[in-house]
């Protein structure tokens, strides 16, 4: 029987800072361990074991030692997670050139036209994860395990590896998602949080099954365009709200991969204490799958997490333009220009654990990638709302995004002006960033330094947030 | 328990067939270490230098070496014992 539908694969590595840290340092494997920025902030990565005494992504330092006053804190180590996401990179594209690298350390992989039209594609697919798992540990490193689900869309692929954590392998076929609907709650849809979940109450919605059956304008009416994503959410369909645009990507046809390994037995593979009598290989079969396709990129920026907060405007301005030198480095990388900056911060936490934040944007009438021009836009702004409270977190983002934007400026001052950039981006391209800086940022060195945001890989980085 | 110097050391390293570099034995303080474990390799550039990071271990300590490829010097970037 021809397989007529995609299978698309979400892969996730478990814990994978922490993980990364006992893969590299064989002493900790086994150990709560705690990756984090500064020991003022918030623990950016818990290790398995740290996460099963109720440890979590941005506990408190201080909350995590008073949980486990042993626990193995280490500093955040950017290029060594940079390296082993570069190598599963390497390993997922052997099998497929349609590799969507959604995060640090997640991943889509469209494999429909890998396993063709067998009889059994997903018992195929299976083994193909099966595979992709084994080669993690082999040539990677022996302690990196991921959860993979296949499903036939990105919305399903990502429910189905988190299903399983860690080290999960979920199958979702086209006849399971009737089933799902049993067993999966509104936040367990990617896209719905619980402020969502709140407003979802407030019309009758409690389950996903009230989600589905739910009139479609009726949710326009309340939320507008995003009523039509929360429709298609409950449908379990994608929705542009996963930056999925309608245009199909390119189908690039690939032979045929003969598997590596043969998946004769679970001895074939790394040990799972998960592993049963009944069911060596861990697997839960289910679901169906739909189109994948590639998103734009809409807006590019960068926010900072301090150490402590600070009310110093000295301080603040310099975190601001640095960022903003950032997100325009990042945009001349790409030829964007942006028409719309925005600026934003969090607050000191207060007595009572609360923090506010507050951010606008502001259309320019103009396109610019000059850190600079980003910056007088941002601090504007930044201006025009601050009011006096220690700044804990700020971020600038430009927005409104133009490609390929070459026009020579008319003028000989500022085609100097861009001459002199573009010399700047070389020499920092080669010798490393901020080798070469304007003496503003001098003093500026400690602040937003090279870090890793773990959240989604499109062009807004994310530090954590006290 | 952990420690963070930039330690001078002296590595007898084996260059592999093919490729490849594995610190064999690392030497400081008048002890010598035995490496057991090369775990992970990564590298940085700093400037326009390549600095390799080795991750190695024996049964009780664990070491972060660096490697600077411009002047072919070795040092301790981290370390961390079980004792």
């Amino acid at each position: 029987m021809a397989n007529l539908s995609r299978i698309i694969f979400h892969i996730d590595m478990n814990s994978y800072f922490a993980t990364c840290e006992q893969q590299a340092n064989p002493h900790l494997r086994g150990l709560p361990i705690g990756v984090c920025e500064h020991l003022g902030g918030i623990i950016i990565a818990p290790s398995i074991e740290a996460k099963r005494l109720g440890i979590k992504t941005g506990t408190p330092v201080w909350e995590a030692r008073k949980i486990d006053p042993l626990i193995v804190l280490l500093p955040v180590d950017p290029p060594k997670y940079r390296e082993i996401t570069r190598r599963f990179l390497r390993i997922f594209s052997d099998y497929t050139s349609l590799v969507e690298r959604y995060s640090i350390d997640e991943a889509f992989l469209d494999v429909t036209n890998l396993i063709g039209a067998g009889e059994y594609p997903w018992s195929t697919a299976l083994l193909y994860a099966l595979e992709i798992k084994q080669r993690i540990r082999l040539e990677i490193g022996e302690w990196l395990s991921c959860s993979i689900g296949a499903a036939p869309n990105k919305l399903l692929a990502k429910i189905a590896s988190d299903m399983e954590k860690p080290d999960g392998l979920t199958l979702i076929k086209p006849e399971d998602i009737p089933g799902l609907y049993e067993r999966l709650n509104l936040t367990d849809i990617s896209g719905i949080a619980y402020r969502m979940e709140r407003r979802l109450h407030d019309l009758g919605i409690f389950s996903l099954s009230d989600l589905r059956d739910y009139p479609e304008e009726e949710l326009r009416q309340q939320f507008g365009i995003v009523g039509h994503y929360l429709h298609e959410l409950g449908a379990l369909r994608n929705p542009s709200v996963f930056e999925l645009d309608d245009d199909q990507i390119r189908i690039i046809e690939t032979e045929p991969h003969p598997l590596k390994f043969e998946a004769k037995s679970a001895e074939a593979y790394p040990p799972s204490p998960r592993a049963t009598a009944d069911d060596p290989l861990r697997t839960d079969v289910r679901l169906d799958i739909r189109t994948y396709s590639r998103r734009r990129i809409k807006s590019m920026g960068h926010a900072y997490t301090m150490p402590a907060a600070t009310d110093d405007p000295e301080t603040i301005r310099r975190l601001i333009f640095k960022l903003s030198e950032k997100v325009g480095k990042r945009l001349r990388a790409r030829s964007f220009a942006g028409s719309v900056v925005s600026c934003y911060v969090r607050y000191a936490t207060r007595g009572n654990g609360e923090s506010s934040g507050e951010g606008r944007g502001h259309r320019i009438h103009d396109l610019i990638s000059d850190g600079r021009d980003i910056f007088r836009a941002a601090w504007k702004i930044y201006q025009s709302f601050h009011n006096g409270h220690p700044v804990r977190m700020a971020g600038v983002t430009v927005s409104g995004l133009a490609a390929n934007v070459a026009d020579e400026p008319l003028f000989e001052r500022y085609r100097r002006a861009k001459r002199v950039i573009m010399a700047m981006d070389r020499v920092n391209d080669k010798y490393g960033d901020f080798f070469l800086r304007r003496a503003f940022l001098l003093q500026a060195r400690a602040l937003a330094s090279d870090t890793v945001g773990f959240g989604r890989m499109k062009e807004m980085k994310y530090e954590p947030m006290a | 328990m952990e420690e963070d110097k930039d330690i001078a050391i002296e590595v007898l390293a084996h260059f592999k067939p093919g490729g490849g570099l594995r610190p064999q034995i690392i030497k400081y303080g008048g002890r010598k270490y035995p490496i057991k474990q090369v775990s992970l390799v990564h590298s940085i550039t700093d400037g326009a230098v390549r600095i390799y990071f080795f991750s190695v271990s024996d049964d009780t300590n664990f070491w972060k070496l660096g490697f600077n490829t411009q002047n072919l010097r070795w040092w301790i970037e981290d370390q961390y014992s079980k004792d």
